[in-house]
């Protein structure tokens, strides 16, 4: 009893200067965040996904190691094709049977199997290590696009929502008119620029696809641009970013209080989101032949030899289908993340 | 409305300056020789190129050797001259004027996106609506899915899945082409043939798009829902059928109508990738085999053609927004 | 107990995943609830006393957030009699409107959810068949029916039985309560369409004007052509009373009706509000943090604090003799031109965070009058008058202790 009586007494003692809402305790940010991301299915999926592609991208060659990207499977078989012919000589009817042995130096087109789990391309390479190392490509290619293109952005964005004036409306009208271009078409106009310039011995082949990729964060920076100056004029508006002016904080607290936390999780949801859409850039534009060229590969190029080889888009669909799938498994991965972040990272997201 | 819509006509038509410039100047990243090349190898290979022909497009494109800073000003402003007369030039490999190779194919590529886009609504509208209202239920789920799906394929994986499958191996459709060019059919079985041959690449826009349609009226009715003025129907005393298909279907058509005004202009520029696969006459096929060809009138006219249409989608939503939203005044 | 270690620090991650499996549980068996079929029989009541005409009883109304369950309204009590206008008064998050919206079961689910209780109403609506068509007099007038139903346990499917015909509401937000899309007129009609059996056109129209020529609005036939962008806050206000008006209903509920409006045109939505009392046959809920409004309109008031009521009475009890301190802080809290040379009161503190509440009185922190018992249980109604009640341990009757 006399015990009871102290702790009582105790805790009036203390909740003088605790108020009750202290004695509350509530999820930590971070649990928010990775709460509501784990939330949805569909997240949890997504970075399955992911990672998994990531692995067998990155780590798959070093246990898959029967084949490399541009190993030649030169096993090849040899072929007898048989035919006869008759024909007759003065009453006789002679029949000639003839067999040609054809030696094919390369196992071209050998349905998966034991050696070839994957079976092997038109032109003898394994699919599945070509699978293994033309993801590669697509992923740091489509990685580095969007990279550049959300630092290009942030940068333009930035510099517009802080300069204002001139500055801000040259940007925008450049925005503007950056919008307005079609994207694959005006792709095709470089690609075919840049025939030119592989044909007069200006550049090497393998460039091509950084060099169109380059040029798509050049044209698509501005949708993180006008994120980014959205976000700046619209705290500009807020309360407390004049307070902090009146307080007379340094531009680089308020860049770095205020406007990255602000601004941070849009971006991250847009960046995850343009990934999935820079991987389909990629492949489409590998897929119409702009892509890396043999002996190397990325997804794409994989899928460009139907363009051309109907038999191949009819009854050989393990040299293409594979890359396919591949290309839908990261882009729905990366949408699904994508999905999740912004659930997890908008506020305004209720359940 | 008129001031409004003539002020931003005039602005339209300076983006359309700036993007006419670049699509100039990407050009003119063709170096010289290829281009000859290119135009001998046609006129070679029997395409109806005349020298003269050649000799107008170098001087309109200021294709001259060690072209000084000005003639490439020079014949930047040949070319607009000629683009203002809706003059855009004569396309190398096809030998006709390239606004004449565009009007004609454009019809098969509208048909082909008019009948995908009347479906994709007809099917995402319903399916966004009931993912929403049934909100973090199996349905929403089972839908969302699909959504993510339809967004993250490839095109020219998918309708080339379709196309092996449907019309190779099970040989229900034709596989590529706009008509069977060995048969002689005339009227209501020219029809059929063509509904047959238009069937997998309509069938693939349309998986392909309803996906984004479908998140937006989701996105859409779920903010509509949330609102005020639905809280006040549902106080009147109105079921919640009517809640849903009267008061706040009006509102999530707003956004939907508008989207929809943007996308006329997108009927008439083709889908590269799908008439590719098909190997359909459209005017995205044509296109992607001029540029293949380096076709410098076709590629310009053609991008310029994209450009217009595409300032002309943002200006007709607006004014489509206006038209649907009450509150909208155009100023 | 590590009482005091774990009330600085965050839920673990444990704890998060047994809130959210309890509430998946509980917000699916409430929901099935309220989204199930229902005969008639089983949300038919009686009124335990006959002169009122609503009785909320022990109403409790959750939210189940991954934060833990917000009993937003936890066991309140109390009754409107007929013709009578009762106030709300708290401060905002006290729950005052979460037990309105309780009334019109607009609890947004699957998080907000009626959890137990009972809000008892007295129905008066035309007779209706079997089949649901309303029985003709041979007259030619229709039947009426006086009927109890238990609102918490109705169905939603038919909850519109009571939305707008018996119960009708106006909201806090004009600006954003009427449908942008739809005309005045359209959204007025639409109220006479479903709740007058044989409405044309023609009728809800003419009735539609005769409302809003009743909130004094000059230019009917204007208003009832234009959308809602076009009118003022207060214009609009005065549609949605006009709204609410429409189908005679027997209890209107005005949840802040004037706080989002100037101050001129606050007390002008108060005269009409109070000259519609005494025209219209019926009881009125205001629910509002305005000692003010409460004076000059209300016939009784229910003060709450945190989810509960703390004390209730007539506006002469509350005004002339507040007991919870609580309550008197409130008014003392109330500018007036004699106080001009002190300081504003203000009670210390904010109304505590709804999760995870203590079971001691709520206000202990707050309050400058505790005595020891403010420690023990969470005090019980105490009844002072025939009207007045007061949850209090400085009221406590020797014979309730122990």
């Amino acid at each position: 009893m006399d015990e009871l009586e102290l702790k009582d007494k105790e805790v009036v003692e203390e909740s003088v200067d605790t108020p009750l809402d202290k004695n509350v305790r509530l999820m930590s940010p971070t649990q928010m965040l990775l709460r509501r991301f784990f939330r949805s299915k569909l997240s949890i999926v997504g970075l399955v996904m992911v990672i998994s592609l990531f692995l067998f991208c990155f780590a798959g060659p070093l246990l898959y190691t029967a084949w490399g990207e541009t190993e030649l499977d030169k096993s090849g078989k040899t072929e007898y094709a048989t035919s006869e012919s008759t024909y007759t000589v003065d009453g006789v009817t002679y029949t000639i049977h003839q067999t040609t042995e054809t030696h094919l130096v390369d196992n071209f087109l050998s349905s998966p199997d034991g050696i070839h789990p994957l079976g092997t391309d038109d032109q003898g390479y394994d699919v599945l290590a070509r699978l293994m190392y033309g993801g590669r490509v697509s992923l740091i290619v489509s990685f580095m696009t969007v990279f550049l293109l959300t630092i290009f952005g942030v940068l333009m964005g930035g510099i517009a929502g802080y300069f204002g004036g001139w500055i801000d409306n040259v940007i925008m009208r450049i925005c503007d008119v950056l919008m307005c271009l079609p994207g694959i078409p005006i792709l095709l106009i470089i690609s075919s620029a840049m025939d030119g310039w592989v044909s007069l011995g200006m550049m090497e082949e393998n460039w091509r696809i950084y060099i169109l990729m380059l040029f798509l964060t050049f044209i698509s920076w501005p949708g993180t641009a006008r994120l980014v100056r959205g976000q700046i004029l619209s705290l500009r508006e807020q309360e407390y970013m004049v307070a902090a002016e009146a307080m007379g904080y340094s531009v680089s607290r308020k860049i770095f209080k205020h406007l990255v936390p602000n601004v941070m999780p849009q971006l991250i949801v847009q960046m995850s989101l343009s990934l999935g859409s820079m991987i389909l850039y990629e492949a489409t534009l590998s897929y119409l032949n702009m892509g890396i060229k043999a002996p190397f590969t990325a997804w794409g190029s994989m899928i460009n030899i139907i363009t051309t080889n109907q038999d191949i888009l009819q009854n050989h669909l393990y040299v293409w289908v594979p890359a396919g799938v591949c290309i839908v498994v990261a882009v729905l991965g990366f949408n699904f993340v994508g999905d999740g972040l912004r659930d997890a990272l908008d506020p305004k997201a209720r359940r | 409305m008129l001031k409004y819509i003539a002020k931003r006509l005039g602005y339209a038509v300076l983006v359309l300056l700036g993007v006419s410039l670049i699509i100039y100047f990407l050009t003119r990243l063709m170096p010289i020789d290829f281009v000859r090349d290119k135009v001998n190898s046609m006129a070679t290979s029997g395409a109806t190129v005349s020298a003269e022909m050649v000799d107008a497009m170098y001087e309109s494109y200021g294709l001259v050797e060690d072209a000084t800073f000005l003639d490439i000003l020079k014949g930047y402003f040949n070319w607009l001259g000629d683009l203002v007369q809706l003059d855009l030039g004569t396309s190398f490999k096809y030998g006709i004027p390239v606004a004449e190779k565009i009007a004609m194919h454009m019809g098969t590529s509208f048909i082909i996106a008019l009948i995908a886009a009347v479906f994709e609504f007809l099917i995402a509208i319903p399916l966004g609506i009931t993912a929403a209202t049934h909100q973090y239920k199996f349905r929403d789920y089972l839908v969302t899915i699909l959504v993510m799906i339809g967004i993250s394929l490839p095109a020219f994986f998918f309708g080339n899945i379709l196309k092996s499958w449907l019309s190779l191996e099970l040989g229900w459709f034709p596989s590529s082409g706009l008509v069977d060019a060995t048969k002689d059919l005339s009227g209501i079985t020219l029809l059929i043939d063509y509904a047959r041959h238009v069937f997998i690449p309509i069938l693939t826009v349309v998986i392909l798009s309803i996906g984004a349609r479908m998140r937006m009226t989701r996105t859409n009715m779920l903010e509509v829902l949330g609102s005020d003025y639905i809280r006040t129907a549902r106080a009147k005393g109105l079921t919640e059928r009517v809640v849903i298909n009267k008061h706040a279907f009006r509102n999530t058509l707003i956004p939907l109508v508008t989207s929809m005004a943007g996308l006329l202009p997108s009927l008439f520029s083709g889908a590269i990738i799908t008439e590719q696969v098909f190997d359909l006459p459209g005017i995205g096929n044509i296109a992607l085999q001029a540029m293949n060809a380096g076709d410098i009138p076709f590629i310009m006219g053609y991008n310029m053609f994209l450009a217009v249409l595409s300032v002309l989608g943002v200006l007709l939503a607006d004014l489509m927004y206006a038209i649907v939203d009450p509150r909208v005044k155009l100023e | 107990m590590s009482k005091e270690k774990k009330a600085r620090g965050y839920l673990t991650g444990r704890e998060i995943r047994a809130i959210a499996k309890a509430n998946k549980a509980d917000m699916k068996r409430l929901e099935a609830y309220k989204n199930r079929k229902a005969d008639e029989e089983e949300f038919l009541t009686e009124m335990k006393d006959p002169s009122n005409i609503l009785e909320i009883e022990d109403l409790h109304t959750y939210f189940f957030t991954e934060q833990g369950v917000v009993k937003a309204v936890n066991g309140v009590s109390f009754n409107i009699p007929k013709n009578a206008t009762v106030g709300i008064v708290g401060e905002s998050g006290c729950g005052k409107s979460v037990t309105s919206m309780s009334v019109m079961r607009l609890i947004q689910g699957p998080t907000g959810q009626i959890y137990s209780g009972s809000i008892r109403f007295k129905a008066h609506d035309v007779a209706r068949d079997a089949k649901g068509k309303p029985i003709k007099n041979e007259d030619g007038t229709y039947a009426t029916e006086d009927k109890t139903y238990d609102i918490a346990k109705m169905p939603i499917r038919e909850i519109h039985r009571i939305r707008g015909k018996q119960i009708a509401m106006i909201f806090q937000e004009p600006m954003t309560s009427l449908n942008p899309v739809f005309t005045i007129g359209q959204q007025l009609d639409e109220v006479t369409f479903i709740h007058t059996p044989g409405a044309t056109k023609e009728s809800a129209k003419a009735r539609s004007i005769e409302m809003l020529n009743l909130v004094g609005i000059a230019m009917p036939e204007r208003v009832y052509a234009a959308f809602p962008h076009e009118l003022s806050g207060g214009m609009r206000q005065r549609v949605m009373i006009a709204m609410a008006l429409a189908a005679d209903p027997r209890l209107i509920i005005a949840d802040e009706p004037t706080t989002a409006l100037d101050v001129t045109i606050q007390a002008q939505i108060l005269d009409l509000l109070r000259d519609l009392k005494d025209k219209i046959d019926g009881s009125i809920l205001l629910i509002t943090h305005d000692l003010g409004v409460i004076a000059e309109m209300a016939d009784y008031v229910v003060v709450m604090y945190a989810g509960k009521v703390i004390e209730q009475g007539t506006v002469e009890e509350i005004f002339h003799n507040p007991l919870h301190p609580y309550t008197i802080g409130l008014q003392k809290s109330k500018p007036t031109l004699k106080s001009d040379d002190e300081a504003l009161f203000n009670i210390p503190g904010n109304v505590p965070n709804p999760v995870d509440m203590p079971n001691y009185c709520y206000f202990k922190e707050r309050c400058d009058k505790c005595v020891k018992a403010c420690s023990g249980d969470y005090p019980c109604m105490v009844q002072v008058s025939p009207t007045h009640y007061v949850a209090c341990h400085l009221y406590d009757k020797e014979e309730n202790h122990g």
